[in-house]
């Protein structure tokens, strides 16, 4: 009974909100009929427009004039006028009243009168129209217009290094992989930090789901949502500040992005049409050992650690033609080289926009074919986009968007490592270089069949068995992704008071938003692939899952602008509700085993795993902002919003979040005017304001109960989670202040602001609690507080420099945040913080109250010993203690001591060829006693530069981006030099220390022993950089050739993307990401991937 | 106006966000039926059937004991323990699995009284029987925790919301003990004798499974008449079942092997019965596996299947070298040396006892295809060898204690060595002091319950019994290339125990690192 009620009055809530749009169709009247003839000069004019009008100019009736100029029609209401229109001629409005019979004479419409147009530049954020000058937010916009023929796939592409305070990471070089957003930093630990990705006021949510892990996620699923042509882009806009946000609420707490779609014109239909051409290179990165020199490594590292030429003793390395595998394990293959290739992307796209005085239209439409720079890729990515403005009548607007895109994604088959997926270059770079590609005969002469490790292989180099063959996996295995987006909307715009600004303005706006994302996974792991036994799981496995999430979003928005008498005041006021209903689900299937060549889940074979999720969520906001301003001079914001949330028990259910803002233009001052003609703006734009953000997960504030494995024939049920009883939202504070200077009429404008943000209730995500709970952890927390300081400069100069047809511009961007715990948990704290562990490749990291994140502790290295044993004079550089003066320590029988590593239990003594560690405290001991601060992660300074030359009908385009005084973990040289597993090593280690008295900075090979790679500046360096992101030229078709094509006008440009990077850090790319309050560590072995554009855009 | 239009608004708005999740059912939702208590109860049990569980009740009950070394793919982690240096970072110091079938346990006592007023087919006999159940599946948790920490947090009640820390010091081990014999002398009581599905009669807590492991405590308590009242209560009942179901052994106690129906059996019939099938006659309480539901990798990942007979961990040399023609553990026609291990093996000896599911009579071995293998929890002859200490330590000596003693041993052994000559059966006289008494029962221990999880809980009684860790030290240190580092090391009475896990510490403030493995304030940093 109760439950029933409870779903009763949600769907009348929802009933309430669908009924509104009902409200405005109204009823209609009987009318008369009236007729009449249409004529020029001349002769009549057939197919004229003959329509009656309203009063608020809406259309009523419509018809046409016939072959001879005639026309009748039946008029709903005399008190309604009637509109004669033909093109060439001037528009004529005649009252009807008692008039039934019109004869009317067109005139050509050849004056054109001059029209002083003083419109007045507005912008929006989410909410509130209001003229840039008055804008009291921290806010940067981009016009795509100047991207035009650049060679972007994605919008993110273009924002980099553009946007003060936005730090744009890619992820990958893989096909459909998106990238790693940070606006202002990072200012909640676990919590989602992505910014909000608003498309055309919408937010960009259909993965509402449960747990979707931004963190983690698929990078394909991120960039699969933000599936927007660039092609279609008008502008972006990103809001930074906590009063510029405050409108999103709860889910710009990270920032906003607000991307603007281009909307149809009136006008003649135009139809541009453009081709890009790319490719794309990955460039080599770390160059491996060839299989001569690894066999040689290999040997030695199993030999040196016991001495024993019996441990050394297996038989892939040792060359003997009487082992039956002898051809398979005696080559130089290449691995990454074999799994690289130039990748080509071809996408045509094209639009159509046009229309008249009630209607205006663009429809567009793309297409990507795409192969990847590593073997086994293809996408293809179809869009469409249709956006129709209709407008009813000077006060009713209608909009209808439909968007849909399709990508098929063929990728390669995950290969898992420690959780992660390390893709065919991770397997490339480990894979053992002397193995076969593709199987040997006898005679060595390589057939048509992939050859795989065979279960018999040494148990030393199981590792080396496990991984596949990447060639064969690239070609043979089947991961096929396939996404379906469809976001359907229909919005109704409706001045219920004056249409513009002559008198009080009241304006609804009301829309409704279906949005769906569907996708499709069919993965197979064919047998050809493992040399297992049949029943292993990885034999002929395949899995089949789909999912799919819906939204429906219902928004209803009252403006109100008053009229004041004195023009000097200007107030504009909003208030809005958002409703959100969505649900979602996945299920899935995998089965192993398969009959050969079966690649079904539903076939007969064992079931590996079969899962179905199902979600829903819900959320409710309530918006109010208004603005006011006095002589365009002084403006203040106000803006409140009412979060509703189903992520919260009752308690915590509803939050509110506020903002105020203003701005004082100071040059707009009387006593500034001495400083008028240079000085066009200065302001001051002070601001504060709150937003907040939930968990994301769901039901947290129940205890669930869910199927657990069944015991014997007994079905199980267990409790699945603690209730999160007590769990607020996570809260951030903002402070902003910011000034912006226009000089010399805006020629160059600068905006500088300095920020602070105080996050509270931080939100973590899994906290450990003790384990005698029967739980491992809480799955959402309140921990602390965090705060992120910092500021940003962005300098704009456009045209700066003019001479003749010579024209250049500039744009530059600062940025700088800093990050510290203000506040946090002891359990916590104790958490996150490892205590020193003796393993080698492990650094100490330490979060503390107080200090920024990512700083580094680790040991100083110094080189190798050159000896074993020390002989004074002769064998200086061996391992001994030594104190302060560098004097040999010796025992009471003159012998000098030796150097120690001294952790817990273990005592190992350094010998020859091992790596040198600095004794610190000079006690003999290599121990944490000897760790030392060796640097920090975070950036000083990063952002952006770049500069745009015209000259006539030729324009030029540079951008870099940069970044300053960061320290970097080289995991990947780490791995690459460590000498310690069967995977394959970097060229370098070929001058590795061999024999005694050897000289050289690389250790001797150990295979699993020794403490060679400990946690030291040795892979610590400096990540300072700056990248030339992209370069192109483009050049525009004077029109007058055009025209002889039938064309309007035509551009075709060249661009190279990742051309240059100045940098001295030794890895292949310093442009690594956030740990969020880890240490920033580079494991990538590839640069990322340089590619080079060609396109073409005609628009007839 | 508007403010009255919000709240309204708000008020029906807040019920458009309650949702309830569509995977799960809430707490408020469960409790109403006999099912969903059984369901729980399930869930206990299924908890147990996992890796996790059957991994740590492995390596805490044999990783330090001189039974095994290392063998091949064996992690860094397991080779530093067999080399005998634990650390509380390693994985097997984490109890969590241990915990989480209490809460569950916990969960289900604390709530399923709410069923009684609900369902009114869901009486007081009923609940007392599974009650009777969770009671001896947590005292069964806790005895291992006990046994292998010393000192824990006990908890008895669920875990439910986040209001509290859960910061809980550690008990008194005392009190930790006292509260599993309260529990199981309650379980006891109203346990099922016998289930009407002989499936459950082994997979299930039964009377006589509580009986078994109260015997245990009292062994471990060193209240040894209780041990001994309770392993004869579990012998008189197998004597009993026998009866029942018309079996005639030879000697005194039914064990299989002695059977008479099964005159013409093979020679390792006991093995192929109790290890190969499974929940044999002998059976007490084994944690179930079959297809239904988990795969058991555990065993075979740690003791070898037949694709790689040599798994993570192998017997150590000392037990197997020359074990077929009779070493200082076995005699020359001791079949458990024939079962347990593989001895004819070069580099490692690979274990065979829950790897190979039939031995025929010229000792080929079959081995198991599928991973369903049973965990063994207790067995006939593991009650009765408790017994024979019991006897043995009451009063040290007592003619008529050895007498008993020796004749418990004498018959697990003699089933063993079935068929043989006089000459390898134990005599009386050989065994005729405490100390040796007390080295055969060990001995037979080992040789019985050798990979079952029991050896280094057996070694570790000895050393409390003796109130130093010396003498079992040099049982244990045998395995050793250095023995007397290993030896010196574990010298102190607190490292008998496992450290608590670090990761433990840092969430439980109130908890304190057992002594021997505390590294002091000098590497503690904050």
């Amino acid at each position: 009974m109760f439950h029933m009620q409870r779903s009763v009055r949600s769907r009348l809530c929802f009933l309430f909100f669908i009924l509104h749009f009902s409200f405005f169709i109204s009823a209609a009247a009987q009318g008369v009929i009236i007729s009449g003839t249409v004529s020029d000069a001349e002769d009549v004019l057939m197919m004229v427009n003959v329509v009656e009008i309203n009063a608020d100019n809406r259309i009523i009736e419509a018809t046409t004039t016939d072959i001879n100029g005639q026309f009748s029609m039946q008029v709903k209401d005399t008190k309604d006028r009637l509109q004669i229109s033909y093109i060439g001629y001037a528009t004529q409005t005649l009252p009807i009243g008692d008039r039934r019979v019109f004869n009317i004479v067109m005139k050509d419409d050849n004056q054109i009168e001059e029209v002083v147009i003083q419109a007045v530049k507005k912008e929006s954020a989410g909410g509130l129209e209001i003229p840039t000058r008055e804008m009291s937010i921290a806010a940067q916009s981009l016009d795509m217009a100047e991207f035009e023929g650049l060679g972007f796939t994605s919008v993110d592409e273009a924002m980099q290094g553009r946007i003060a305070g936005l730090d744009i990471v890619f992820n990958s070089g893989n096909l459909g992989s998106g990238t790693t957003m940070r606006l202002r930093g990072v200012s909640s630990i676990n919590g989602n930090s992505e910014p909000l990705i608003v498309v055309d006021g919408n937010v960009f949510e259909t993965t509402g789901n449960d747990n979707f892990d931004y963190a983690n996620a698929d990078e394909e699923k991120f960039a699969e949502l933000l599936a927007v042509n660039p092609d279609d882009i008008e502008s972006i806009s990103v809001l930074k500040d906590a009063a510029a946000t405050a409108v999103w609420g709860s889910q710009g707490a990270n920032g906003v992005i607000q991307i603007k779609t281009k909307r149809g014109s009136n006008g003649r239909t135009r139809v541009t049409y453009s081709y890009r051409l790319n490719l794309t290179h990955q460039p080599r990165g770390i160059r491996m050992l060839n299989g001569d020199d690894y066999t040689m490594l290999l040997k030695e590292a199993y030999f040196n650690p016991e001495q024993s030429d019996h441990t050394s003793n297996i038989i892939e390395l040792n060359y003997d033609p009487s082992f039956s595998e002898y051809q398979q394990f005696n080559n130089n293959t290449d691995w990454i080289g074999a799994v690289q290739q130039l990748g080509v992307k071809n996408s045509h796209s094209l639009s159509l926009t046009g229309g008249g005085e009630k209607a205006t239209f663009r429809v567009s439409g793309s297409w990507d074919n795409e192969t990847g720079s590593i073997i086994g890729q293809h996408l293809d990515r179809l869009s469409t986009r249709v956006n129709l403005d209709y407008f009813v009548s000077d006060r009713i607007k209608i909009s209808s968007d439909f968007s849909l895109t399709y990508v098929d994604n063929d990728k390669n088959y995950p290969y898992r490592e420690g959780g992660k997926d390390i893709g065919m270059l991770g397997i490339a770079y480990k894979k053992m270089p002397n193995l076969a590609v593709m199987a040997e005969t006898a005679d060595g002469t390589p057939t048509d069949r992939y050859y795989y490790a065979l279960q018999s292989m040494s148990s030393e180099l199981s590792d080396q068995r496990a991984l596949p063959n990447p060639v064969a996996v690239a070609r043979l295995a089947k991961n096929k992704y396939r996404t379906y987006t469809l976001n359907a909307q229909f919005e109704l715009q409706y001045d219920l008071l004056s249409p513009d600004a002559d008198g009080h303005q009241l304006r609804y706006n009301g829309r409704v938003l279906l949005a769906t994302f569907n996708d499709y996974t069919d993965m197979y792991y064919p047998r050809e692939l493992s040399t297992a036994r049949w029943y292993d799981s990885s034999v002929n496995t395949t899995t089949q899952s789909s999912g799919r999430n819906r939204s429906f979003t219902t928004r209803h928005t009252l403006t109100f602008t008053p009229k004041f008498t004195n023009d000097d005041h200007f107030f504009t006021t909003l208030v809005r509700m958002e409703l959100t209903d969505g649900s979602g689900g996945d299920t899935g299937t995998t089965t192993y085993g398969l009959p050969n060549g079966i690649p079904s889940a539903t076939a007969q074979g064992q079931l590996g795993n079969m899962w179905t999720n199902l979600s829903q969520w819900r959320s409710i906001y309530f918006t109010y902002s208004g603005h006011y301003s006095y002589k365009s001079r002084y403006a203040l914001d106000l803006t409140a919003r009412l979060d509703g949330s189903t992520k919260f028990g009752a308690d915590n259910r509803w939050g509110f979040f506020p903002a105020i803002s203003g701005r004082w233009n100071i040059s707009d001052e009387p006593w500034m005017r001495w400083a008028r003609p240079w000085l066009s703006m200065l302001s001051l734009r002070p601001g504060w304001g709150q937003v907040g953000q939930q968990p994301g997960a769901q039901y947290l504030h129940f205890s669930r109960y869910g199927r657990a494995t069944q015991y014997m024939d007994m079905p199980a049920v267990r409790p699945n989670n603690v209730r999160l009883t007590d769990l607020r939202w996570e809260t951030k504070t903002t402070w902003n202040i910011g000034t912006d200077i226009g000089l010399w009429d805006d020629k160059l404008t600068m905006d500088i602001n300095v920020y602070d943000q105080l996050t509270d209730n931080l939100l973590m995500r899994d906290v450990g609690i003790p384990a005698s709970t029967g739980f491992s952890s809480l799955s959402w927390k309140n921990v602390g507080s965090m705060r992120n300081q910092g500021w940003e400069l962005n300098i704009n100069g456009n045209q700066v420099v003019k001479l003749g047809e010579f024209k250049a511009g500039f744009n530059l961007t600062l940025g700088n945040n800093v990050n510290q715990i203000v506040r946090m948990d002891e359990t916590t704290l104790m958490g996150l913080n490892s205590d020193f562990n003796f393993a080698n490749g492990s650094y100490l990291t330490r979060v503390q109250v107080a200090n920024a994140f990512g700083s580094i502790y680790g040991f100083r290295y110094k080189g190798v010993y050159q000896y074993s044993d020390y002989i004074a004079g002769e064998q200086e550089n061996a391992p001994v203690a030594r104190d302060k003066d560098g004097r040999v320590i010796v025992d009471e029988e003159g012998k000098p001591l030796p150097m120690m590593f001294d952790y817990d239990d273990i005592r190992y003594e350094f010998k020859g060829g091992d790596a040198i560690y600095e004794d610190v405290n000079h006690d003999g001991n290599i121990n944490e006693l000897d760790i030392v601060y060796l640097g920090n992660c975070n950036p000083k300074v990063t952002g952006g530069f770049g500069f745009r030359f015209y000259y006539g009908r030729w324009s030029a385009n540079m951008q870099f981006n940069y970044r300053y005084g960061s320290k970097i973990l080289n995991m990947a040289r780490m791995n690459a030099e460590n000498m310690y597993s069967n995977n394959n090593q970097s060229y370098a280690v070929n001058w590795r220390w061999r024999t005694e008295g050897d000289v050289t900075t690389i250790p001797r090979a150990l295979h699993y022993a020794g403490y060679n790679f400990l946690g030291s500046d040795r892979f610590v360096e400096d990540g300072s950089f700056c990248r030339l992101n992209y370069a192109q030229i483009s050049y525009s078709f004077p029109p007058a050739w055009m025209k002889r094509l039938g064309a309007q006008s035509a551009y075709i440009s060249v661009s190279g993307n990742n051309l240059l990077n100045w940098t001295h850090y030794s890895g292949v790319d310093p442009e690594v990401g956030y740990g969020s309050y880890g240490l920033s560590s580079d494991y990538s072995q590839t640069p990322r991937a340089r590619y080079f554009t060609g396109s073409l855009s005609v628009t007839f | 106006m508007l403010l009255v239009l919000v709240s309204v608004l708000l008020f029906s708005c807040s019920d458009f966000l309650n949702i309830l999740p569509l995977n799960e059912i809430v707490l408020d939702n469960y409790w109403t039926s006999e099912d969903d208590v059984n369901a729980m109860l399930s869930s206990c049990y299924s908890r147990m059937a996992t890796d996790d569980f059957v991994k740590l009740a492995f390596v805490w009950g044999e990783f330090r004991s001189d039974n095994i070394v290392r063998g091949l793919g064996t992690s860094n982690e397991e080779i530093e323990i067999l080399e005998g240096n634990l650390q509380p970072t390693h994985s097997v110091t984490r109890w969590a699995p241990y915990y989480d079938v209490i809460n569950l346990c916990n969960t289900l006592l604390y709530y399923a009284p709410d069923v009684l007023d609900r369902d009114p087919d869901f009486g007081e006999s009923e609940w007392n029987a599974l009650r009777a159940e969770a009671l001896a599946i947590r005292s069964l948790c806790y005895f291992y925790l006990v046994r292998t920490f010393r000192d824990i947090p006990l908890v008895l009640n669920p875990t439910i919301d986040d209001n509290t820390s859960y910061q809980q010091a550690a008990a008194d081990p005392d009190d930790v003990l006292r509260q599993i014999v309260d529990d199981l002398k309650e379980a006891e009581r109203y346990a099922v004798k016998r289930f009407s599905k002989d499936e459950y009669n082994h997979g299930r807590i039964t009377q006589t499974a509580v009986q078994a492991i109260l015997a245990d405590v009292y062994l471990w308590m060193e209240e040894y008449d209780n041990c001994i009242t309770y392993c004869e209560k579990v012998i008189a009942f197998k004597i009993e079942e026998a009866e029942r179901e018309r079996l005639r052994y030879d000697g005194s106690y039914p064990l299989i092997g002695n059977q008479k129906e099964n005159a013409t059996a093979e020679m390792h019939e006991a093995y192929n019965r109790i290890f190969g099938k499974g929940n044999s006659f002998e059976s007490i309480l084994e944690i179930q596996f079959n297809e239904n539901q988990q795969y058991n990798t555990i065993i075979p990942g740690y003791y070898g299947r037949g694709t790689s007979p040599i798994g993570a961990v192998s017997a150590a040399s000392f037990i197997c070298d020359g074990a077929t023609s009779g070493n200082q553990l076995f005699t020359r026609n001791d079949l458990r040396a024939l079962e347990n291990f593989n001895a004819k093996s070069t580099s490692f000896y690979p274990i065979q006892k829950y790897v190979v599911s039939n031995i025929d009579n010229q000792d080929r071995v079959t081995y198991i295809t599928l991973e369903l293998t049973n965990w063994i929890l207790y067995r006939l002859t593991d009650v009765m060898l408790m017994e024979a200490e019991a006897l043995v330590e009451r009063q040290k000596g007592d003619e008529q204690d050895m007498w008993r003693a020796f004749r418990l041993v004498s018959s697990v052994y003699n089933r063993a060595n079935i068929g043989q000559v006089a000459k390898d059966t134990l005599s009386f006289d050989t065994y005729n002091s405490y100390t040796k008494m007390e080295s055969l029962v060990l001995e037979e221990r080992q040789r019985e319950l050798m990979f079952e999880g029991k050896r280094w809980f057996d070694l570790v009684r000895k050393a409390r019994r003796e109130g130093s860790n010396s003498a079992m030290l040099d049982l244990a240190k045998r395995k050793y290339t250095y023995p007397d580092a290993v030896k010196s090391k574990w010298i102190k009475p607190d490292m008998l125990y496992f450290p608590i896990n670090e990761d433990e510490l840092k969430v439980n403030l109130e908890l304190k690192q057992n002594p021997g493995y505390d590294m002091g304030e000098t590497i503690k940093k904050n």
